[in-house]
């Protein structure tokens, strides 16, 4: 019975970021690809949301389980109530996508690696499971007990944090999606719920990850891209070990499609709130996203600046982000112990002089699992050249993977922690954290149009120049 | 210049075929995590067989009174995060009642290498390190210490 139920509350998340994605006027859907898309971003925009209003609730004092089913049920109808009164209804449609000839061979051929890349993905997921049935260690000893905490009776979830208990710090949005269907659904903390939770994260990744790039440069493309992001086994490992990693990968990855769909449709649009709440919801799932939170505030900024409107598209940015960011400091400030890692620092200025640490740190980022395939693709860059005229987001993205990068380099560099151990224990989810990001950006660099003519490219001018008299004709209707 | 301007687009696309093999080669090497898993649920009958061993822990309902033991935790105390990362990885204790299906509450480092394990009185109820002792001390009087058990 409990399996239901927990299945009906995903289903309820999604279709609360249905509702969401339709107020913050995400264009309609027309292609299977854009609803490939659409969907993955519904799921991930409905559990943060759903997860975040449940630990809001617990930490007002909602403890029962009708409680939280009425607020829930509260929440969809205010969200159905407003899109209503703001005629949220018709929207644009996506900006044309690519309607171009290509080879069958080729796109046999590159479905079929991708079909190979899901499957190894799959047994690597189902091999962690026989592994680590209970996920690995942080899993247990850090995001299901908050969870459990979170899931528990009366006021026994502030126990979470207790100083003596494993990182009380660490943010809320994985453990409360959980707690949510543990506490609603009723019955033991199921690890089924949990597993579901994660891999549904990962599909949601993977589906927005391919559709995004399939809009923007084709499908030949986004399958080629999809197929690397599911290849190495970092991926599904961490998708099965129950970490908040590939979450937090989900919402960097999601904050940016959502603000090049915005920098397509062009002026301040409601989707930059919603790219800005994406990017608050990011800080959210783990420490790592404060950073985040704060370099991709800072490159869209500095790369609108010289945009029309760009102020103005930058405050709608700030102001989806705001109210989950003051949630966070309540948080922080009210409730959650120190950072162990912020707590602990001591003789920085002693260990930067130190040039030992730096070699660790290169032959940490040598090493990684990472580095091939990023270095095969920059040499790619470097053959085929970079796409002409690629828009302010995707610099943007730039600057925050090299940014993001710099300050864990920064970190790693003056950490109270032993540094190999450190280096050990964090790199490989580090980079997993920023790889969809990093392909994303990579593949959206690429002049893939110069290597294999056809086979991605911008839209043909007359599907624009339509694209264009639509809109125009929509906003005056709408207008009347 | 010319030369290497017609030779461009090859050794692009050389490049993307070496992509595409190391693409195809990881996800091969997943697939065969197949076999693996077959050999790692003969190592897990191996760790339960270990767990047996710890016939005190069939005892914890007479004892103490609690529940049956739904939820267990073990505390590991060292001195340094070091060496509880040595700690968990070389403890085939703590991975045999993982893998049996408990889900442990929390892990802790202690300089006396020892585990402690506390009974939760039901699932649903999660325990913080204070409490976990403090239960530890209401159910039997005292610790189950256990020696580390080599596997």
């Amino acid at each position: 019975m409990s399996v239901v139920v927990t299945l009906a509350l995903f289903v309820s998340s999604w279709l609360i970021g249905c509702g969401l994605l339709r107020l913050f006027a995400w264009p309609v859907a027309e292609t299977r690809t854009a609803k490939l898309g659409t969907a993955a971003l519904a799921w991930l925009v409905g559990n943060a949301v759903t997860a975040t209003f449940y630990v809001a609730l617990r930490s007002l004092g909602v403890d029962g389980r009708v409680s939280l089913v009425f607020w829930e049920l509260a929440l969809a109808c205010g969200i159905g109530v407003t899109i209503v009164s703001l005629r949220s209804r018709r929207v644009d449609p996506l900006a044309p996508t690519l309607h171009v000839r290509r080879p069958r061979y080729l796109l046999a051929g590159v479905v079929s690696i991708f079909l190979i890349t899901i499957l190894g993905a799959c047994v690597g997921v189902c091999s962690c499971y026989v592994e680590y049935p209970e996920g690995r260690t942080d899993a247990w000893a850090i995001w299901n007990l908050a969870a459990r905490f979170l899931a528990a009776d009366g006021d026994a979830w502030t126990g979470q944090f207790n100083a003596a208990n494993a990182h009380p710090d660490y943010p809320l949005l994985v453990p409360g999606a959980l707690a949510r269907c543990w506490r609603l659904a009723g019955g033991d903390a199921s690890i089924i719920a949990a597993r579901a939770l994660h891999v549904l994260f990962a599909a949601s990744l993977c589906g927005l990850f391919v559709a995004s790039l399939a809009r923007t440069r084709g499908v030949v493309v986004a399958l080629l891209a999809g197929a690397m992001l599911l290849a190495p086994s970092q991926f599904s490992h961490y998708a099965a070990v129950l970490y908040a990693d590939l979450p937090l990968a989900s919402f960097f990855l999601a904050a940016f499609v959502v603000m090049e769909e915005a920098e397509r449709r062009g002026g301040a649009n409601r989707c930059w709130a919603l790219a800005g709440m994406l990017a608050a919801f990011a800080a959210w799932t783990k420490n790592e996203g404060i950073v985040f939170l704060v370099v991709v505030g800072a490159a869209i900024a500095w790369s609108q600046r010289r945009v029309p409107h760009g102020r103005r598209l930058v405050a709608r940015w700030a102001l989806g982000a705001a109210p989950v960011v003051l949630l966070i400091a309540t948080f922080k400030v009210f409730l959650m112990p120190a950072n162990d890692l912020v707590a602990g620092y001591s003789h920085w200025v002693e260990k930067v002089a130190v040039p030992a640490r730096y070699f660790a740190i290169g032959l940490g980022l040598l090493d990684s699992w990472a580095l091939r395939p990023v270095a095969m693709l920059l040499l790619i860059a470097l053959v085929v050249g970079v796409r002409p005229n690629r828009g302010a987001t995707a610099q943007a993205a730039t600057k925050t993977c090299i940014a993001m990068l710099a300050v864990f380099c920064a970190v790693y560099l003056t950490t109270p922690f032993d540094l190999a151990t450190h280096l050990r224990t964090s790199l490989p989810r580090l980079l997993l954290q920023l790889w969809p990001l990093a392909l994303w950006t990579i593949f959206n660099t690429v002049n893939w149009d110069r290597l294999a003519p056809g086979t991605a490219g911008v839209p043909p001018a007359p599907a624009m120049a339509k694209y264009a008299r639509d809109r125009l004709r929509r906003e005056r209707r709408l207008a009347r | 210049m010319r030369y290497i301007e017609r030779l461009r687009p090859k050794l692009a696309l050389a490049l993307v075929g070496l992509l595409l093999l190391a693409i195809v080669r990881d996800s091969v090497t997943q697939l065969g995590g197949l076999g693996l898993s077959a050999n790692q649920l003969k190592t897990h009958a191996e760790e339960r067989a270990l767990l047996e061993r710890f016939t005190r822990l069939r005892e914890l309902p007479a004892q103490g009174g609690a529940a049956l033991p739904t939820e267990i935790g073990f505390h590991m105390l060292a001195p340094n995060t070091e060496d509880v990362e040595d700690a968990k990885r070389d403890s085939a204790l703590l991975r045999s009642m993982v893998q049996y299906g408990f889900a442990p509450l929390r892990v802790v480092a202690d300089d006396q290498a020892t585990i402690v394990l506390a009974v939760a009185r039901d699932a649903t109820t999660p325990l913080s390190v204070p409490a976990g002792y403090a239960l530890i001390a209401e159910a039997g009087g005292g610790c189950w210490w256990l020696e580390r058990v080599a596997p």
